[in-house]
């Protein structure tokens, strides 16, 4: 269904959760994957798109429509993550090397995990990326998002955002082939 | 037309191709069963709760002795009582004001209106003497004496010693008889 029709139901209050259902089965999903492979775990990206929908709930009359539905939704779903991450890291002490292992340990227990070493390899090798540039090669490498789109998103020039992309593939790359070679 | 997956596909052969192919692998991540079809009832159930939290708990009610008590405590909070004090004392006030205008003077004398002709002349002598002092000098003519006399008189300034002297003199001067009728 358009945005422009879910967000017609969405003004009215008796139509209002029939609105929110169609809005959430539209981009559950992508929004899922996207908190997912920043907080790698089920559990904890299950609490963080809870977090995100509540939020968009209650805070859609304020959707101007400046700019395209999913663009807003991604921000505050990319906020929410980064939120959640902020909050783990200032609880973890481990050192760099220790959050690997972690991860790796946290990947091999997560029942919704399918993946094999190499997947874990590339999984360690993308939490090692700075901040923002892990959310850029997560937007385009699984969430084939375009440039244009990114910058509404991450309100970084589409220039920029070219650059940052190849660097952290490079990185990502190197990571998972050392590991393969050694 | 080229899909957007075809565009990163290129765009990742010319950067890396060694991971335009390990793409393929996917990420390795899944999710529990019907995940996504009950995920929107697990969010309106949380709005649904954390809506349930910030409102206020109701009122439970109690008897209407308890009812009065709290309105009688809630009336006695010193800036409602002075606005009551106020008003009530406003209201005694216009009272007093209202009745004291319409309370009949109590020094005032009962007037009864009496026809002229049942005023006997022995008590309109007695009023006359009374109120002397009101009455105008031109208004009082004695029987007998003319307007030349009644001037006369009128531009007297006698004193009484003077007046007796005189009443004297004329009732030596009178005829016995006519004085018996006098007296």
């Amino acid at each position: 269904m358009p945005d422009e029709r879910i967000l017609v139901l969405l003004q009215k209050e008796r139509n209002y959760e029939r609105g929110f259902r169609l809005l959430m089965g539209k981009y559950q999903e992508r929004l899922y994957w996207h908190v997912r492979r920043m907080v790698t775990q089920h559990e904890d990206a299950n609490d963080v798109i809870q977090n995100c929908f509540v939020k968009v709930y209650r805070s859609i009359h304020s959707f101007q429509g400046k700019s395209k539905l999913y663009t807003w939704l991604y921000r505050i779903a990319t906020n929410e993550a980064i939120t959640y991450l902020n909050k783990r890291n200032r609880k973890a002490t481990a050192s760099m090397d220790d959050e690997e292992n972690n991860l790796s340990n946290r990947l091999h227990a997560d029942c919704y995990f399918d993946g094999d070493e190499a997947q874990i390899r590339l999984q360690q090798a993308i939490t090692k990326l700075p901040e923002k540039q892990r959310l850029v090669f997560n937007l385009r490498y699984f969430d084939e998002m375009t440039y244009k789109e990114m910058s509404g998103v991450l309100d970084t020039s589409v220039g920029a955002l070219k650059a940052s992309f190849h660097h952290a593939v490079k990185k990502v790359e190197n990571f998972v082939r050392s590991v393969e070679t050694f | 037309m080229m899909t957007r997956k075809d565009d990163l596909q290129e765009e990742l052969k010319k950067v890396s191709p060694f991971l335009a192919d390990f793409r393929k692998k996917g990420d390795g991540f899944s999710v529990p069963k019907n995940y996504f079809k009950t995920l929107p009832d697990e969010v309106l159930k949380q709005i649904g709760e954390d809506a349930i939290r910030a409102k206020p708990p109701a009122k439970q009610k109690g008897s209407w002795l308890d009812e009065m008590i709290s309105a009688i405590q809630f009336l006695l909070q010193p800036k409602y009582a002075m606005a009551v004090a106020s008003v009530l004392l406003l209201i005694v006030a216009c009272i007093f004001i209202f009745q004291r205008q319409n309370a009949p003077n109590p020094l005032a004398i009962n007037v009864q209106k009496v026809p002229l002709e049942e005023i006997s002349f022995e008590e309109m002598d007695a009023y006359i003497a009374q109120n002397i002092d009101d009455f105008e000098e031109d208004l009082l003519v004695p029987d007998g004496f003319s307007e030349g006399e009644t001037e006369a008189f009128s531009n007297l300034h006698l004193k009484d010693k003077e007046i007796e002297n005189y009443l004297d003199d004329v009732i030596e001067e009178m005829d016995l008889s006519e004085l018996e009728d006098i007296l």
